[in-house]
């Protein structure tokens, strides 16, 4: 493994609404390695969800280049785009997206069985998967019977069923309790421990104190990185919130 | 206070101080054991603590041998303590509450960039903190519980302190959405 798994050099992505362009990322460098888990942080608009997106090749860039595990996404079908997606990233959301008329291992088996694996090896797949997250045998439990937690322990059993080289969460642990979430996270941790390059949007600080690295996005720009100094534009100035102090004897300690 | 507490539940040596007050309360402050002497010592010269008395073989090991309990003043003075509430009244005057403000008074980009310093340093050290607790070893359960306790203590304030900033930092970049949402 020589590339990072995640590579964004002076990506942007804008949005036209009607005659206006909207800018969600604005020209974003960035570089992950296999092994870590990295938060992306910021507030809503920020654009932290719209570079989950590009990473999972879902919307294209409008400039610059976005890498997986090497390969550049630009100017790729979509057909080829969600091979990519199934062979070496595995992407989880907040609302775990299990199809609810599948068990637990059918949900698992569904994307192997579309990427050819054959019937017998994708439930021994599954099966593996499911007991690597905690999900107790039986697998036959549907969806509605099992907890939140559950549920998204087996939304990340199907992302990681195949080793990965990048994993993508999207506010994995909004909709759990805290206890919960936590152990989402340390199943991530077990996830990067096994090489994969885990990258989580989340709006919580618990969340990303789990992140060997946390990214903070403000308009679509990357503003701070616990990895390295990130060199700050100039922003418009605007009027100070307060105004300065009339005396040095506030906080003068 | 501490050693008034561990001395009320039997009478102890200063090591036995020393290594009873790390583990319970989470191993976050290491204390030496002069510290403890003096305090001990301290505590005699206010009638609150005496020396034990002790078997011939524990005498003969010197001053770390020789055990210490609580008097029945040393009882009152722990009960009123543990009755006291502790709560600060007044606003925290920690320096990062204190500089953050400050920098709200420059420019906009200044400001942010302070936030944004704080934000980094905090989020390494709650994750340091993170780290330290999965790889902390303690096969005694009240210690093990208590560091558990401690780090909850010591992430909860950190989460509030980032918590904090963001809403600094909605305040310096949307203050329509920072009026709605108090």
């Amino acid at each position: 493994m020589t590339e990072p798994a995640l590579q964004f050099h002076a990506v942007t992505k804008t949005y036209r609404h009607g005659l206006v362009d909207i800018s969600a990322v604005r020209g974003i460098d960035l570089s992950v390695d296999g092994g870590t888990i990295t938060a992306v942080m910021g507030p809503s608009g920020s654009g932290k969800s719209t570079l989950l997106h590009l990473a999972a090749g879902m919307v294209t860039a409008t400039s610059g280049r976005v890498r997986v595990a090497g390969a550049d996404l630009a100017g790729r079908s979509p057909t080829e785009l969600a091979a990519l997606r199934r062979g070496a990233v595995g992407v989880v959301f907040q609302q775990y997206n299990l199809i609810p008329s599948l068990t637990a291992e059918e949900n698992v088996t569904l994307p192997l069985e579309l990427d050819g694996v054959r019937f017998r090896e994708a439930r021994a797949i599954a099966g593996a998967a499911l007991e690597a997250v905690g999900i107790e045998r039986p697998h036959d439990r549907y969806p509605d019977d099992l907890s939140g937690g559950q549920q998204q322990r087996v939304a990340i059993a199907r992302a990681v069923a195949v080793p990965r080289r990048l994993v993508l969460a999207d506010e994995p642990t909004g909709a759990l309790d805290t206890s919960t979430g936590d152990r989402i996270m340390d199943l991530f941790r077990d996830v990067a421990d096994r090489g994969a390059a885990v990258v989580v949007v989340t709006h919580e600080p618990r969340v990303a104190a789990f992140a060997d690295r946390v990214v903070t996005l403000r308009d679509g720009r990357r503003v701070s990185d616990t990895a390295s100094a990130v060199p700050r534009e100039p922003e418009p100035s605007r009027v100070p919130m307060l105004s300065a102090p009339g005396g040095p004897r506030a906080g003068a300690s | 206070m501490g050693l008034l507490a561990l001395l009320a539940e039997g009478p102890s040596h200063g090591y036995q101080l020393k290594a009873g007050f790390e583990a319970r309360t989470g191993g976050v402050w290491t204390v030496n054991v002069g510290q403890i002497y003096t305090t001990l010592d301290r505590l005699q010269g206010e009638g609150l603590v005496e020396p034990a008395p002790s078997s011939d073989a524990d005498a003969t090991g010197g001053r770390d041998r020789r055990p210490w309990r609580i008097t029945r003043d040393g009882k009152e003075a722990l009960e009123a303590w543990f009755d006291a509430v502790d709560l600060d009244i007044a606003p925290p005057r920690d320096e990062l509450l204190v500089k953050v403000l400050l920098a709200m008074g420059r420019s906009t980009a200044e400001a942010l960039a302070v936030i944004d310093r704080q934000r980094v340093e905090l989020y390494r050290l709650a994750h340091a903190e993170r780290r330290a607790r999965t790889t902390a070893v303690t096969t005694d359960p009240v210690a093990r519980l208590a560091a558990t306790l401690m780090a909850e203590a010591v992430s909860a304030r950190h989460e509030a302190d980032l918590h904090w900033l963001d809403r600094c930092e909605a305040a310096l970049t949307d203050p329509a959405t920072f009026e709605e949402t108090p």
